[in-house]
């Protein structure tokens, strides 16, 4: 060891002890070279000397005024349940979406779960599964073909449908596969934005919708914020880690392009 | 009290210390504001991780530290905000930083730390975490706290003593 890395040692060892971090014999060790050392003792006198109130200095931050968002988003998102069960259930879940996505391969048949409070039953299970997306899940993706893709729409939902140009919003789409909820085909449409993991819009039809409706619905799943709108008997939702107001404005430009075309 | 009502309580009065630990993290409120938001919804949609019996804090704090490193930094890296954040010293309660300059020279040369080393000095000298529960918030090595930690100290003797602050600084010793 040198003198540098001795001496870097010996600092750590007395910020350490003046932390009150070390275990008693190291402590007992320290106290005596602060004894015996001029150069240690000079060097401890220096920490205390020079040891700021970083507590005191720090409290004024606690008074910045919250986002007021915030307390109602903790007041507005339904928990799973009024239980508390340590996340046994959780895990056991996602093992088991896990497996549903190998065994799946193109085709995912995906688990069925307790329904949410408000969120729709279909959106739970598609952030649930978008949470397990990295972004190698898609970066290496090969050039995807998106007149291809509407075809899988067109085939699989029977209804024609352009493939979300998010690119405008610095979103690149990056694939389109077909998936299954609950026993009815689902299109899900990834794309890989500049930070963060994959979002995904996905499209599925509900012959029983009647309405339309223009202003999507907005909410948080899994620890994912979604954006969900229909038109005619298509549901689409978007779903993204990503900051709500970012959600929103990708919404805006999908919902564009989907509903108004 | 039904323990999702308690959880969503003891979140909301941790917020404050959130957004601290936010505001140290980020270089920008706005980022801050994201990132207590994205804390926020993993917490919600985590909370029977929680055990009810035990501290939140630093469980919140991990999320915190994990979406920051892996989701969010990045994308403020992109943006070109980088980490030297001096609005962070632009507190909405700034008169009350002012009645002490020697407690805000001592804020802002910790801000001009770097993003490791600050975030080090927060969870251990202001939160009051120990070395190793310090290290697990931030998923790293006890030695790395007491490597940041002795580091931190040292960069912020050299630069309150050429701030000229000795003297003030010894008289609140």
């Amino acid at each position: 060891m040198t003198s540098i890395d001795n001496r870097e040692w010996m600092n750590e060892k007395l910020v350490a002890y003046l932390d009150g971090e070390l275990p008693v014999g190291e402590a007992a060790e320290v106290e005596e070279m602060i004894a015996n050392r001029a150069d240690v003792k000079d060097a401890y006198e220096k920490l205390v000397r020079l040891n700021p109130p970083f507590k005191e200095a720090f409290e004024p931050l606690l008074a910045a005024p919250i986002p007021e968002k915030l307390s109602d988003l903790i007041a507005d998102t339904p928990l799973e349940s009024d239980d508390n069960p340590s996340g046994r259930r959780r895990g056991g879940f996602l093992a088991a979406a896990l497996v549903g996505l190998l065994v799946g391969g193109g085709v995912t048949t995906m688990m069925w779960r307790t329904p949410l409070n408000q969120t729709p039953d279909w959106i739970s299970q598609i952030a649930n599964y978008q949470s397990l997306y990295i972004r190698p899940t898609v970066e290496s993706a090969p050039t995807v073909d998106w007149k291809q893709v509407e075809n899988l729409i067109e085939s699989n939902l029977g209804r024609q449908v352009p493939v979300p140009n998010l690119s405008q919003n610095g979103v690149e789409f990056k694939r389109g596969q077909l998936l299954q909820v609950n026993s009815k085909p689902l299109v899900q449409l990834a794309y890989l934005p500049e930070a963060g993991i994959p979002l995904a819009i996905c499209i599925m039809r509900d012959s029983h919708a009647e309405t339309v409706i223009d202003s999507p619905q907005y909410g948080s799943s899994h620890g994912l914020s979604y954006a969900a709108w229909q038109h005619g008997d298509l549901k689409f939702v978007l779903v993204s880690d990503a900051p709500s107001d970012r959600v929103r404005e990708w919404a805006a430009t999908a919902i564009a392009q989907t509903v108004d075309s | 009290m039904k323990p999702n009502q308690q959880f969503k309580q003891r979140l909301t009065e941790l917020l404050p210390r959130l957004y601290r630990y936010a505001r140290v993290l980020t270089p920008t409120r706005f980022d801050a504001d994201d990132l207590l938001q994205m804390t926020c919804e993993r917490a919600l949609s985590r909370w029977h991780q929680l055990n009810l019996d035990g501290p939140m804090d630093r469980w919140a704090f991990t999320i915190m530290s994990s979406v920051w490193k892996n989701e969010l930094r990045s994308r403020a890296i992109r943006q070109g905000q980088g980490f030297v954040a001096p609005e962070l010293l632009e507190s909405e309660d700034d008169e009350s930083i002012q009645r002490n300059i020697y407690l805000r020279q001592v804020l802002e040369r910790v801000s001009q730390l770097p993003e490791t080393q600050r975030e080090t000095v927060l969870l251990v000298y202001v939160e009051g975490f120990t070395y190793q529960q310090a290290a697990d918030v931030m998923a790293i090595p006890i030695g790395t706290v007491m490597s940041r930690l002795t580091r931190a100290r040292q960069t912020l003797s050299k630069s309150l003593k050429s701030g000229g602050n000795i003297d003030e600084q010894e008289s609140l010793a």
